[in-house]
């Protein structure tokens, strides 16, 4: 710790000592504050400097640039549309996946799972976590990509002739949004299942209690009491959720296939914000770098609208909860 | 770094009195083996004292194309110097020349000549030509060995209007071999480069009327096609999808174990990327005053007609007279002995004709 | 009930007291409904399973393609090697288009020393700054929040802040000092440092809440019997509540620092390139991160090997800095 302790004195005595002044503890209270206000400054300073960086984008290309289907620096077409269209479906594939994965995880902890398999399934959920994400990438990439073509051109063929089916499930060579999807899925799983573990906790025990009583099984249990107990603190989780896959870059740069395009085949190539940031910052020119540093801001807008309501979402939980107790 | 100037021009100095005076007893050996006329190019080459006085570090970085190249010719010279003066980063030619103009790198490698309206924050800049190779046409399909492309479908198959490999016209172009049907996916770059830009100035000049997309550092490649980073990167998705086809240098092709097309060329013959095919594609073209030349679609006789050429590029202007001499000492070095390391990694050394401007070019590079 | 469920995360009695309504009237239940019942069951177990068996495939095959670079003696020491020759060196497809070495058999180019020492020492510098930068001043933030504003408006807004920027994209930071940091400085701006100031906005607001967190369990009592004595509020968290939430905020911090370790958009911009040790804030630089993309980027055998021994290398440091944090944090729990 970085404390400065006096040398001498057991630490009773030092702090009947010299307890009595205030200006020390003022000057503390004014060191804390600035560290306090530090997460202020960083975060307005982030949006700020970004902000003046992108507006030379912003004003030159105004609403093509917000509304634009082609984002095609090398021609002077820089519509954001098909990196957003991609992070959001990118986004939402993952979550497909993991909200079921998510909770189903957080039932079988908290409700399921016997008490000493608990711990273990938390770890390795943590682990999860823990693992980076150009790990995942390279992983993805190497071991992954040569199976995800054959299959997803297995189910292309098989949905061939169906409409709306063989729009959304394509021919594919492997990278593509649902490539991108699945393995956001898995990074996004731990947050979503440890906050609503979290959540479910929340679900007062007589409830619960009182349902088995009533003759309910557990999974009806869940259904009528946990659930409905639970459901905005999950929406918050879920949106956490969205917040970190929307941010993830390197791994889905590695297997999205780099093509900024507007496609509804899943199993189609495409490209995120992020990844394209990623790709391209450092030798874009002083327009793609201020249309680059632009989608920055807008990524950086849309992750703190989702953080936002996931906040707030998680809140009404807490609250109510206290409220109740 | 700064803080040590007085050290390092006392240093630098030193060591430029030491380079002159090995060229002094380059100069003097010169009568006992000018037979070979690499033995002039050896004159230049820096001694093992030279390099060792070296104090400043060069960053540099850009074109893939040639990175096996540089990534072997850095690893000796800094062995030399027993610590690491130059490195080199590979992150396309685009980026190279962009951060060269925004000085975030002090050299740039660059396959590509920068566009009219690219400056550079430095001042003047300048063009060493340092190797030459071929851009093959990759490809990852099973059963097929020896594919041959003629301009025409070649820029079909990259345009997507042929998309599966047992298209009648692929057929043509290989009436020996059976070809399944496929489906082709074909892998391009994603970011600012050299090889696309060299790529498709060849597919403009061989086959004006099947290609339209132009040329240039990045392209509009249609839909249904694939981007991937570096040649390395196109290199490493062709081999992990079966059906793709990509334009990638040699190295990072055979790096990747895949198998190289032949090309037809303007005489009709079907041309693989052959060491011997690179040299009388270089024999064939014209070098300009600021060392540029232009060596695709070349005329000769087996001349393999996708070979492009690269360029590190410098500032002939730097603040740091330090960083001059490691420069200087640099590119004579890639210029003299570092090019017996282009063979072993899939390039061809430049012809001594060009060597020797080159060499002679490195003196403009000024500290000031 | 004594439990407090709202803040445990363990609750118990909710297993025993569903097996004992379940044990109570298990015999009466309809056919379907002890299906839907058993059927959700096995869908949790599943979801579980899902989750577990790619992470299981994963770790083996990290392992098991990056062990043997990892054990190879100079990996912790040598510096970072050049591929290109040695993969090369024996291509037979190349050697038939007329390339290759010509010199003759000179098998010294095949032999190459994997190392990875240059993005190990990296990656500990710019972890490191990043964690000097962003713990002290995580620390004192809480500090502030927890025992200073309290549920003052401006603490709500800083905490709110705080959790609003923890979703920030870590591409984002990277962006934002690339542009602020490395452009204005040039080739000296690419840096550990850079890196480390990337990072470090990373770790703040992890760390702010995590020792808030912390913070908030330490009892009360503590403070009024320090405040008993006459004590200052700053001399009572220095020697009471810091002290005492000691271990919370270490394993919250460790966590931080491992999230920090793993990243690699940040990093890729600011850091620069080298292959040899860098020992130095100041210079180019490299991390493990940065080397397991860009030698998957080089593609060839050893340059293969080389980005999955950095891999296993990176989730070792990881796990064990997310291990040793869950057991700091599991002992403070208990005691």
């Amino acid at each position: 710790m970085t404390v400065t302790a006096p040398a001498d004195g057991s630490p009773a005595a030092s702090l009947l000592e010299e307890g009595a002044g205030a200006g020390p503890d003022r000057a503390f209270r004014t060191v804390t504050l600035v560290a306090g206000t530090m997460v202020l400054v960083i975060l307005l300073l982030i949006a700020v400097t970004m902000t003046v960086r992108a507006w030379p984008a912003f004003s030159e290309f105004g609403t093509s640039y917000f509304f634009g289907t082609e984002w095609v620096p090398s021609e002077g077409k820089y519509g954001i549309l098909p990196l957003v269209w991609g992070t959001v479906l990118v986004s939402l594939i993952a979550l497909v996946f993991a909200v079921p994965m998510s909770v189903g995880i957080a039932l079988f902890v908290n409700e399921l799972a016997p008490r000493r398999l608990r711990r273990p399934v938390v770890t390795v959920v943590d682990i999860l976590a823990a693992v980076p994400s150009v790990v995942f990438g390279l992983w993805a990439f190497y071991n992954l990509l040569p199976g995800f073509q054959t299959v997803f051109n297995g189910i292309a063929d098989a949905v061939a002739g169906i409409p709306v089916l063989n729009t959304l499930f394509g021919p594919s060579t492997g990278s593509s949004f649902m490539s991108a999807g699945l393995i956001l899925a898995l990074m996004i799983t731990p947050i979503i299942t440890s906050v609503t573990r979290e959540v479910f906790a929340t679900v007062p025990e007589n409830d619960k209690s009182g349902a088995l009583a009533l003759g309910a099984t557990r999974w009806e249990m869940v259904r009528g009491v946990v659930f409905p107990h639970s459901m905005g603190g999950v929406t918050g989780a879920v949106m956490l959720g969205l917040g970190r896959a929307m941010g993830e870059t390197v791994a889905v740069a590695l297997i999205i296939g780099a093509r900024p395009e507007i496609s509804l085949n899943l199993f189609g190539v495409g490209e995120t914000m992020p990844a394209q940031i990623f790709r391209q910052l450092s030798e874009a020119g002083a327009l793609l770098r201020s249309a680059l540093i632009g989608l920055g801001v807008i990524l950086l807008v849309l992750t703190v609208l989702v953080n936002v309501g996931a906040r707030r979402a998680v809140v009404a939980v807490d609250r109510r909860v206290k409220g109740t107790a | 770094m700064k803080r040590l100037r007085p050290m390092t021009v006392l240093v630098a100095t030193v060591a430029a009195l030491a380079l002159f005076a090995a060229a002094c007893g380059g100069s003097g050996d010169d009568s006992s083996k000018d037979t070979t006329t690499t033995a002039a190019a050896a004159a230049d080459a820096p001694t093992d004292a030279d390099i060792k006085a070296l104090t400043a570090t060069a960053a540099g970085g850009g074109a893939s194309f040639p990175d096996a190249f540089y990534q072997a010719v850095n690893s000796d010279f800094n062995g030399v110097a027993g610590k690491e003066l130059v490195t080199y980063a590979k992150s396309g030619s685009s980026d190279g020349r962009k951060q060269l103009a925004d000085q975030t790198l002090q050299f740039a490698g660059s396959d590509s000549l920068p566009k009219p309206e690219e400056t550079f924050k430095g001042g003047e800049i300048l063009f060493f030509p340092t190797v030459a190779a071929p851009i093959t046409v990759s490809y990852n399909l099973d059963g097929v060995k020896d594919l041959q492309l003629s301009p025409d479908t070649l820029a079909g198959i990259m345009s997507t209007e042929i998309k599966v490999w047992n298209d009648p016209k692929v057929a043509a172009d290989n009436p020996d071999a059976t070809l399944p049907s496929t489906p082709i996916v074909v892998v391009h770059r994603s970011d600012g480069s050299g090889t696309t830009n060299n790529f498709t100035k060849y597919l403009v000049a061989a086959a004006p009327n099947t290609w339209k997309l132009g040329s240039g550092d990045t392209v509009a490649w249609p839909t249904g096609t694939q981007g991937a980073e570096k040649n390395s990167g196109v290199a490493q998705l062709i081999k992990q999808t079966s059906g793709a086809v990509g334009y990638v240098d040699l190295a990072d092709s055979q790096k990747a174990g895949l198998s190289v097309a032949a090309i037809k060329d303007q005489a009709g013959d079907y041309v693989k990327p052959t060491a011997d095919g690179v040299k009388a594609a270089l024999e064939n073209s014209e070098v300009a005053e600021n060392l540029t030349y232009n060596p695709l679609n070349a005329k000769g006789e087996g001349a393999y007609p996708i070979t492009a050429p690269t360029w590190i590029i410098t500032y002939a202007k730097y603040t740091d007279a330090a960083l001059v001499s490691t420069l200087q000492t640099y590119l004579r070095y890639v210029l003299t002995t570092g090019q017996d390391q282009a063979q072993k990694v899939g390039y061809v050394a430049i012809p001594e004709s060009l060597q020797t401007k080159a060499l002679a070019q490195v003196d403009k590079i000024t500290a000031g | 009930m004594t439990t407090d469920t709202a803040t445990g995360t363990d609750p118990v009695p909710a297993t025993r007291s569903s097996e004992v309504a379940v044990a109570l009237t298990g015999g009466t239940l309809g056919a379907g409904r002890r299906m839907r019942n058993t059927a959700a069951s096995v869908l949790m177990v599943l979801a579980f399973l899902l989750a577990a068996t790619p992470l299981v495939v994963m770790g083996v095959q990290v392992f098991s393609q990056g062990i043997d670079a990892v054990t190879s003696g100079s990996w912790w020491t040598a510096p970072i090697p050049e591929t290109g020759r040695a993969d090369l060196a024996d291509n037979e497809a190349l050697q038939d288009l007329g390339f290759g070495d010509t010199s003759g058999g000179d098998s010294s180019a095949s032999e190459v020393v994997l190392g990875m020492a240059p993005a190990i020492v990296g990656t500990l510098l710019t972890v490191l700054g990043a964690s000097v930068l962003a713990i002290p001043l995580g620390i004192l933030g809480a500090v502030y929040l927890h025992e200073y504003g309290k549920k003052g408006r401006l603490a709500r807004l800083i905490r709110f802040m705080t959790d609003v920027m923890t979703g920030v994209p870590s591409v984002v930071m990277g962006v934002f000092v690339y542009t602020v940091w490395v452009l204005p400085r040039g080739v000296d701006g690419k840096s550990a440092l850079a890196a480390s100031l990337a990072l470090a906005c990373l770790m703040l607001p992890i760390v702010v809440r995590s020792t808030e967190e912390m913070l908030k369990l330490v009892p009360d009592n503590l403070r009024e019997a320090s405040a008993a004595l006459g004590t200052r509020t700053w001399k009572t968290t220095v020697k009471v509540v810091l002290p005492a939430a000691l271990a919370g905020i270490t394993s919250g911090s460790l966590l931080a620092v491992a999230r920090a370790a793993g990243e690699t958009a940040p990093v890729v911009f600011v850091i620069g390139f080298v292959t040899t040790t860098n020992l130095g804030f100041l210079g180019q630089n490299t991390t493990l991160s940065a080397q397991i993309y860009s030698q998957q980027q080089n593609g060839g055998a050893l340059s293969t090997e080389l980005a999955w021994g950095a891999a296993l290398t990176l989730v070792g440091i990881v796990l064990v800095l997310t291990l040793v944090a869950r057991g700091i944090s599991r002992r403070f729990q208990i005691g």
